[in-house]
């Protein structure tokens, strides 16, 4: 199935660019382009069909992508969002990964990357490259309770197999890949997964595996 | 008629006379006191005048050089930057369109590093020039950025703590300023104070907020310091720009401490 992309992009030129060469991959369709946050989400309201990911630049002109990202997360919870920008510092990873982006790439990515973390993102919900999981790892150094995750002071307590299942989440298996390796039917999965968003208060994917990687419940190994 | 002088008429004249001396001389006492007086309010009043003037050369000094920096920041990333993202497609684009001999491979492999690479510096330059968490995440994320900037180093530690919320710091313009004095402080702490330890308060107090800056460093005479630093003059010009009452605390051997009321 193809994905449909919206692209935010203030710079023409970059957003010609990157549909030429996004549009040479077969499962890949730009169904819509715009070059500030207003103009952005002028265009979804107005389209018939929501994209399933948007790639999406920080700095524009009029409303920038931070305060994009903000509303179209009100809005239209099911577009995931991946950030395409020129600032990647460990600030900006974090801020917009709290908003709820599903994934933050630097502007000077790799073509191949950004492919293939439209895909990524599309079929697991999210996809945190090395870079980012050692952000998300660091950020929790030396603080027991850190403010986005408030239920922490519920005493959560996540089953012995609901662990095994987050850090498959976290290593980046689809849910069916992970039904298949411990031999549970894909609803189990999913169910387990619901459960623990339901008690972490997780809106997302992205959140459990946040909150695995800022309390050090799964091992990463984000250099591969 | 009589022309014979009673010594009681004498003593009287004597008497006036004297009084009349002493009046004089007690008006010109008054006189020169007062003249004295207005010279000296005159002299406070120029001096006032020329610390206000200077005060707001300073203060004008600091608004131009801010934007400035946001001009040359913006005009950097915002031209230079992208059209260096365009390129980097571009050239993508370009390296599809053919499969390339070895010797190609290798001289687009050398542009798209230097592409790379140029992109990381405008990105370092125009961030040293302002940094972008503030304007889109505000003060409390700008400077839990410093405080990474400055733990990465290893040799110091920042402590930070909050208790206000963005929407209570204040503007954009406040929290320029009150970014810029932080990250004065910091500069002071790390280059001159040799510190350890610093600590970050922002903090919300009856009828005002409250910015605590501390550290262990070595301190310094604040008294013998008549003769400002810039740094220093800066610092009370940026806090004098958003109404804010800046108070300065060190001894030799005591570290350093400032208060900021805003």
């Amino acid at each position: 199935m193809k994905v449909n992309l919206a692209l935010a992009d203030d710079e023409a030129l970059f957003r010609r660019g990157m549909r030429l060469i996004l549009e040479d991959y077969e499962d890949i369709s730009v169904m819509l382009e715009a070059e500030n946050g207003v103009d952005l989400l002028a265009k979804i309201q107005a389209s018939p069909d929501l994209p399933d990911v948007l790639l999406l630049d920080l700095k524009m002109p009029v409303m920038g992508g931070v305060e994009a990202a903000k509303i179209i997360r009100e809005q239209f919870p099911s577009i995931l969002i991946i950030v395409l920008s020129s600032h990647v510092n460990p600030s900006f990873i974090l801020n917009m990964i709290e908003i709820g982006a599903a994934s933050y790439l630097g502007k000077n990515a790799h073509p191949n990357e950004v492919a293939d973390t439209i895909r990524a993102v599309r079929d697991k919900g999210f996809f945190y490259n090395a870079e980012v999981m050692v952000v998300i790892r660091d950020s929790m150094n030396g603080k027991p309770i850190p403010k986005s995750n408030i239920y922490n002071n519920f005493e959560v307590e996540l089953t012995k197999r609901e662990v095994e299942i987050l850090q498959l989440i976290c290593e980046e298996l689809t849910a069916q890949e992970i039904a298949e390796k411990l031999y549970l039917s894909i609803r189990t999965v999913e169910g387990h997964r619901n459960n623990m968003l339901s008690k972490l208060g997780c809106r997302n994917t992205a959140g459990l595996v946040v909150y695995a990687l800022q309390q050090g419940l799964v091992n990463i190994h984000p250099i591969k | 008629m009589q022309n014979d002088f009673q010594p009681s008429d004498i003593t009287k004249l004597i008497g006036i006379g004297a009084l009349i001396m002493v009046m004089l001389a007690l008006l010109v006492v008054i006189y020169v006191n007062y003249a004295q007086r207005r010279l000296l309010k005159q002299r406070v009043d120029r001096q006032n005048m020329e610390l206000a003037h200077q005060q707001a050369l300073v203060q004008r000094n600091l608004m131009t050089q801010e934007e400035e920096r946001q001009r040359i920041a913006a005009n950097l990333h915002d031209d230079i930057g992208s059209k260096l993202g365009v390129l980097h497609l571009t050239f993508h684009r370009l390296h599809r369109l053919a499969e390339p001999t070895p010797e190609q491979e290798s001289l687009g492999e050398e542009i798209n590093n230097l592409i790379a690479h140029t992109l990381e510096r405008v990105r370092e330059i125009s961030h040293e020039l302002l940094p972008p968490t503030l304007e889109d995440f505000g003060l409390l994320e700008a400077l839990k950025e410093l405080k990474r900037q400055i733990e990465k180093t290893g040799a110091v530690q920042v402590q930070l703590d909050c208790n206000i919320l963005r929407s209570e710091i204040g503007d954009t313009h406040a929290e320029l300023h009150l970014f810029r004095i932080v990250q004065e402080l910091t500069n002071n702490s790390l280059k001159y104070a040799a510190a350890k330890q610093i600590t970050i308060e922002l903090l919300q107090e009856t009828g005002k907020k409250h910015l605590r800056y501390r550290d262990n460093g070595r301190g310094f005479d604040l008294a013998a310091q008549q003769h400002k630093g810039l740094g220093l003059k800066n610092l009370e010009s940026r806090a004098e720009m958003i109404n804010a009452n800046i108070q300065l605390n060190s001894a030799p051997g005591q570290g350093f401490e400032a208060n900021l009321f805003f």
